[in-house]
């Protein structure tokens, strides 16, 4: 194996306080800076050879450390520096990086850099993610009144842009409750915001941010981020991809975030719950046991030759890499083969964090299966998980589970009981097919069982292919038929109940083992053997503490961390502004991008660790900066000096996340349904894809009533193949922390011919209907139309359409209409979409025609869009 | 209810004054995977040198087709029939828990007969005598090797170069490397079937042509073989395609608006895409519509053609999708895998694809299409030269999986016909002659679509990931053109 590198690593050199500038710079220029522009430069072109990974390394030469590199360069002299002749050179053999690198040639601009940086003194500095964030001091900014937007002005004065105003309020509400609660207002809600805004804008936000962060929706919109990140899916993965009931732990993640659990207790209990001593010391609570699914989320293999060893390296593998992903932004695969190319990470740091992760007792396939029907009467399904796992059963529950196993340990009691009776004839049946094998088709069925025949030893009936065997004998002798079938009414009348009762796969350190780091992640080529612990370029185990998983998680919230709070607050900046601030949420090490606003990131960061981990208090403090509450509707200039919005001169605007899309659909029709947590449902999906990509074995049976109505948060997730009506979510195999947000025509397709679309335009149309027959909208037949639209479109955007836009529209439902009048039969069939009860009461074309409005505008960009 | 008051603005209606809205959109591109006829996302450089296949039909056989009973036959295996494999093949090198623990592994030669075909002489077994007339087109591979012994990591290397999930598939890589050719169609199309009688066991995943890291846009498009060809492809029902017209115009027209008002270019952008759905809506009904095809074309794939979701119809689909602009159809076919019931089922397995295949290889060469479009035909891993289970049952034995050594073919695109390259030990089990690791096919794949494997990545996680992944890889010149 290959030598382990030296203990002192990049880290502890580099990061070495700066001395005192050995060069000077030039009167008036600006100094460059290592972090800011020359590691960059050096990480993506030099590092792979030059680097870290000692495995890797050509001519004997680093330039991640300062006292190795510096025979490159000459201070005094910067133009003779080997580097500069090295990374400018015209000759082919002589020019770094290599041709046979691929990696991008240095530019002129560059190397100008790196002179540059030489004749400063060619200072390192230590990767800024890995140094503790300090509290940076807040600028003063005249107008700026809130921390978040001294930050961001002094950056926009620097870029030369000017803020734009307020979000007129409507949409304001709107951004903040779609951020929220992950639902759109009513319009009842805005134009109430409206009217208090108008008297006093501050205290009518404060109010709503308030309310929403109150409000049981704000659980279920936080855990939707959260469950990306964890992984979290209905089954299995792989061949088989057996359900699971894992979802009490989505419904615990819900209730954390309402109840504004601190995020370092929130992050103890996932990771460590199993450890904790419970509140009266006498161990975990069944919540803190539930919450460590989160690393029981991942991915099972039950496929038929697969190899439990091999699996279960795997499964340790993915808790490592999303507890390193999800609390520390770091991408630490690489190192599961080879010390980390870029980052301070070796090999064997990846093996002491799975040295934490794989002390368990479990079986690296399925150890428990049952397939029953679910509680809401579809029909059977195929259960499959793996120990440890804990049952949820209430007490009452656990009686009647208790009796009916008994009752099927009764009936395979009475079945044993006869083996000195049926066993004679058994092996004379066998006997006399082995005679004559024609016999075999006559009497047997299964292709396995006839296969079998031959080779059975009849002087073991627990063998497997005597049982099989014995099984079909004694189905078919009259005698013992009715027992064999007593057992199996037993059996499904015990399974058919656990089926209702959730089973949880948890943490457990059970079966303490050694640890070998596996060559190149091979685990049939073990090496050396890994003490459990943290990455050394990180700030040590407290001092006598066992390196265990509470220790590491406690380790991960101790406020010393350099990484985890700003990975953190990182993310929920993303949240709410559909960017991070470090634009690679899921890498903060060297290869990562810098940080937009450092200061900021480091002030939230700390603001948050001083709050006691306080999730609400953080997004308050976020959502009611003067950034996150500007327009969005800003002139071509605007947009143009900033196309990204990187510096926050304008409103965060983007197309929504397709589960809130869906949910706004329900939510603005009336549909949906405010039920909190519970069993999976299964919403409306086309037929026939579950069981295309399963060759006919999963059968998709759809959900029926409110189950067609839940928020997405609750739609089944198959790991094969996900919900169909969402685009560009995770797949929910691995950890996920970034934002997809691209553009195709089938995303279009989704939202104009779906059920779940077509039918909540059709109740919505149902209400504006009955809104105008109540005399909800005022005036004439044009004027009602022209008000009823109006209503909706606001409703859909948070904004009251121009008069342009109301003419578009009315004049699509004067469309509409004569088409519908045309072939009322095609009204007939619009109307019958999707299983929501029609009234009757109301005009058939006319509802049609206002369907196909309302479906046109929950297509608007802006309704499919945070304004 | 209460009602939004009007207190924006006043009004007179106009009545019947619908103008007529046409949209006169300009072709917009980037619709589905970077610009028509343009280089894709990935940038400058792309293709790094003229490529020789502008298309690639993959046609994936999962499951793991027997290499030793379809093309590798050996003299060593038949009369050893029923001895022992040496332990000094065997090497105690890993199997699958099937047949891990089993004692007896007795050699098994091809089961159906087969000769020499061809110019090249290439060995076919009698199973597949449509694959055999056309040999002299196909260039055969005779030691592909990999380490996976399982199918879902197997084919997740195969298609994605790496045995987890996660990664981007061959059609991701390659549409994102090279761009789409129409806007009416996506430029990457995966379609499944499986064997009639259905006894295979494996999955269709949507990793295998998943976009991984890169854009979501690049992920094949599943085409279905039954209800919509592709999901939500219908308009609800009740709305006709002119009544959809109409709401698309006043859906773009207010979108327009929007963009006047935000001047966000996700605006225009989403109005292109509404544009390029009604134009699938009318396109992908035409594609699978068989009407315009003769009867002779029809025959050359065989009488499971006209039967939705077979591979027959998928292999014609396939051809009627590249002809359209589609880049890169990637078929799955599930059904080889024959653990215990080889005499039966490989048979019928064989009947299933060996004339649409071989028919697709024919119709593509006298449309001219076969010279820049490569077809590759393959499993992910071959099987056991040993039997499993018991050999003296007639009807139920079978083969293990075998990534050692196995059996591909490919035609066209500027790989040299009537070629066999590689040569698998007598025992059919270890590689002889002239190595290809499945990296090694990757990185040749990409050569014939013009791109340098070692020079296209992409930055992800602050890594610049590679279809071929870390370990070296290499183009196999022997086998092209």
């Amino acid at each position: 194996m290959p030598k382990s590198p030296p203990l002192v690593c990049l880290v502890l050199l580099a990061a070495a306080p700066v001395t005192a500038s050995r060069g000077s710079a030039g009167a008036g220029e600006e100094r460059v800076s290592f972090n800011r522009d020359v590691r960059p430069i050096l990480s993506d072109r030099c590092y792979y050879c030059h680097g870290f990974d000692p495995n890797h390394r050509e001519a004997d030469l680093r330039l991640d450390v300062r006292e190795e590199a510096e025979r490159v360069w000459n201070v005094e002299a910067p133009d003779e520096s080997e580097l500069l002749a090295r990374i400018t050179s015209d000759d082919e053999y002589l020019v770094m990086p290599p041709p046979a690198a691929h990696k991008p040639a240095i530019t002129p601009a560059e190397a100008d850099l790196i002179r540059r940086w030489i004749a400063q003194g060619a200072e390192y500095e230590p990767h800024w993610a890995f140094t503790p964030p300090q509290r940076p001091d807040v600028p003063r900014i005249d107008g700026a009144s809130h921390p978040i937007d001294a930050f961001i002005q002094r950056r926009l004065t620097r870029q030369e842009l000017r803020p734009a105003g307020p979000a007129p309020p409507a949409q304001l509400l709107r951004r903040l409750s779609l951020d929220l609660i992950g639902l759109p207002p009513s319009p009842a809600e805005m134009t109430a915001f409206e009217d208090a805004y108008r008297a006093n804008p501050d205290a009518a936000y404060g109010a709503a941010v308030d309310r929403l962060l109150a409000s049981p929706h704000f659980g279920e919109r936080m855990a939707s981020e959260w469950l990306d990140v964890a992984r979290y899916a209905d089954t299995n993965g792989f061949q088989q991809d057996l359900v699971r009931t894992n979802w009490p732990w989505r419904d615990w993640v819900v209730g954390a975030f309402n109840e504004n659990k601190p995020f370092d207790e929130f992050t103890i209990e996932q990771l460590a719950g199993d450890l904790l001593p419970g509140p009266d010391g006498t161990g975990p609570t069944t919540d803190q046991l539930v919450a460590t699914a989160f690393n029981r989320n991942h991915m099972i293999n039950g496929e038929g030759g697969s190899i439990a060893e091999e699996n279960l390296a795997k499964y340790a593998f993915d808790r490592v890499e999303t507890t390193s992903t999800a609390f520390l932004g770091l991408t630490v695969g690489c190192a599961q083969c080879h010390d980390h190319k870029f980052d301070p990470i070796r090999q064997a740091d990846y093996y002491g964090l799975m040295a934490m992760f794989n002390q368990m007792d479990e079986p690296g396939g399925i150890s428990k299966r049952w397939s029953a029907e679910a509680a809401d009467g579809q029909p059977a399904e195929s259960y499959g998980i793996a120990k440890p796992f804990v049952s949820l059963a209430s007490e009452a529950q656990a009686a009647r589970l208790a009796d009916l196993h008994a009752e099927v340990t009764a009936a395979r009691q009475a079945l044993d009981a006869e083996e000195s009776n049926y066993g004679p004839p058994f092996v004379a049946w066998v006997e006399e097919m082995r005679a004559d094998e024609s016999l075999i088709a006559e009497r047997l069925t299964s292709d396995y069982v006839s296969r079998v025949v031959g080779t059975a030893p009849l002087d073991d009936l627990n063998h497997g292919e005597t049982r099989r065997l014995l099984a079909a004998f004694l189905d078919s002798d009259p005698r013992w038929k009715p027992l064999r079938a007593a057992i199996r009414t037993a059996e499904d009348a015990e399974e058919s109940y656990q089926a209702r009762i959730p089973l949880v796969m948890v943490m457990r350190d059970d079966r303490p083992h050694d640890t070998f780091l596996l060559e190149r992640g091979n685990y049939e080529t073990p090496g050396a053997q890994v003490a459990p612990g943290v990455p050394a370029f990180l700030p040590p185990l407290p001092e006598g503490a066992e390196a265990d998983r509470l220790a590491l998680a406690r380790w991960l919230v101790s406020g010393k961390n350099p990484l985890t709070a700003r990975v953190i607050v990182n993310r929920y900046w993303q949240l709410l502004f559909g960017r991070a601030l470090v634009d690679t949420p899921d890498d903060f090490g060297l290869q990562g991008a810098l940080p937009s606003h450092p200061d900021l990131l480091d002030w939230l960061a700390v603001e948050f660790v001083e709050s006691g981990w306080d999730v609400k208090r953080l997004l308050k403090t976020i959502v009611t900066s003067d950034a996150y509450r500007r327009t969005a509707q800003v002139d071509a200039n605007q947009v143009a000096a900033d196309p990204e919005n990187r510096w926050y001169a304008r409103g965060a605007r983007h197309r929504l996340d397709s589960r809130i899309i869906r949910d706004s659909a329900l939510a603005i029709s009336g549909l949906l349904s405010p039920t909190l947590g519970g069993p999976p449902v299964k919403p409306y999906q086309p037929p026939g894809v579950w069981e295309e990509m399963s060759l006919g074995k999963n059968k998709f049976v759809q959900s029926t009533g409110e189950g067609l109505r839940r928020r997405s948060l609750y739609t089944f997730w198959r790991r094969v193949v996900g919900p169909t009506n969402f685009f560009d979510t995770p797949a929910r195999q691995v950890c996920a922390v970034t934002t997809l947000r691209t553009s195709t025509p089938l995303h279009a397709l989704t939202l104009l011919n779906d059920t779940t679309y077509t039918e909540a335009a059709r109740v919505w149309a149902a209400t504006l209907l009955g809104g105008i027959r109540d005399g909800q909208f005022d005036g004439s037949q044009f004027d009602e139309d022209c008000s009823a639209v109006t209503h909706a479109f606001f409703a859909a955007t948070g904004r009251r359409p121009s008069e342009a836009e109301a003419d578009l529209l009315t004049d699509a439902l004067a469309d509409a209409r004569t088409r519908f009048a045309a072939e009322p039969v095609k009204a007939a069939a619009l109307l019958a979409v999707g299983e929501a009860p029609r009234d009757e009461s109301l005009d058939a074309n006319e509802q049609a025609a206002w369907t196909s409005v309302c479906l046109l505008i929950l297509n608007l960009d802006e309704a499919i869009s945070k304004p | 209810m209460n009602a939004t008051p009007l207190d924006h603005f006043h009004r007179r209606r106009f009545l019947g004054a619908t103008a007529g809205l046409t949209l006169g959109l300009p072709a917009i591109g980037s619709l589905l995977a970077g610009e028509p006829g343009r280089g894709g996302e990935a940038g400058a450089g792309l293709p790094h040198f003229p490529p020789k296949a502008k298309r690639v039909i993959y046609l994936m056989q999962s499951g793991g087709p027997s290499h030793v009973d379809l093309f590798d036959d050996k003299e060593t295996l038949r009369e050893r029939r029923g001895e022992e494999l040496p332990e000094s093949v065997l090497q105690g090198l890993r199997q699958t828990t099937m047949t891990a623990g089993q004692s007896s592994k007795p050699c098994l030669p091809a089961a159906f007969g087969g000769r020499r075909r061809g110019e090249s002489g290439m060995w076919v077994g009698d199973l597949l005598p449509h694959t055999a007339e056309i040999v002299d087109d196909l260039c055969f591979i005779r030691s592909l090797h990999g380490e996976q012994i399982n199918h879902a990591p197997a084919v997740t290397q195969m298609l994605t170069g790496h045995n987890q999930p996660g990664r981007p598939s061959l059609g991701a890589w390659l549409t994102y490397g090279l761009g789409s050719t129409t806007d009416e169609l996506p430029s990457f199309v995966v379609m499944t079937s499986k064997d009639r009688e259905n006894t295979c066991g494996q999955l269709f995943y949507d990793y295998y042509w998943g976009a991984g890291f890169l854009p979501g846009k690049y992920q094949g498009v599943p085409f279905r073989g039954a209800g919509d060809p592709v999901l939500y492809l219908s308009n609800p029902a009740g709305v006709a395609r002119e009544d959809r017209r109409a709401t698309l115009d006043r859906l773009a027209a207010l979108n327009q608006l929007a963009h006047d008002r935000y001047h966000d270019p996700a605006i225009e952008t989403r109005i292109a895409q509404y544009e390029m759905a009604f134009k699938m809506q009318a396109s992908v009904p035409d594609l699978v519509d068989f009407a315009d095809e003769p009867q002779s074309v029809l025959d050359l794939y065989g009488p499971d053609v006209q039967r939705k979701g077979s591979y027959a119809h998928n292999c014609l689909m396939a051809r009627r999708l590249i002809e359209r602009g589609t880049q890169y159809v990637q078929l799955m076919h599930a059904g080889w895998d024959q653990h215990g019931n080889l005499p039966t089922q490989l048979p019928n397995q064989c009947r299933d694809t060996d004339q649409p295949s071989a028919g697709l290889v024919k119709d593509l060469k006298l449309r001219g299409l076969l010279e820049d479009t490569l077809v590759i035909w393959g499993g992910e891993f071959g099987r056991t030269p040993y039997v499993q289970g018991d050999i003296t049952n007639k009807n139920a034995h079978g083969r293990d999986h075998h990534p050692r050594a196995f059996t591909i073919w490919m035609a066209g695109g500027g790989v040299k016909p009537g070629a066999i390259y590689g040569r698998s030990d007598e025992f059919a089990f270890h590689v002889a002659e002239n190595p290809v690791h499945v990296r090694d096919l990757q990185a040749t794949v990409l050569h014939l679509c013009g791109i340098d494997h070692e020079r296209f990545t992409h930055r992800h996680q602050g890594l610049d990931f590679k279809l071929t992944g870390v370990e070296p890889a290499r183009v196999v010149r022997e086998i092209l053109a």
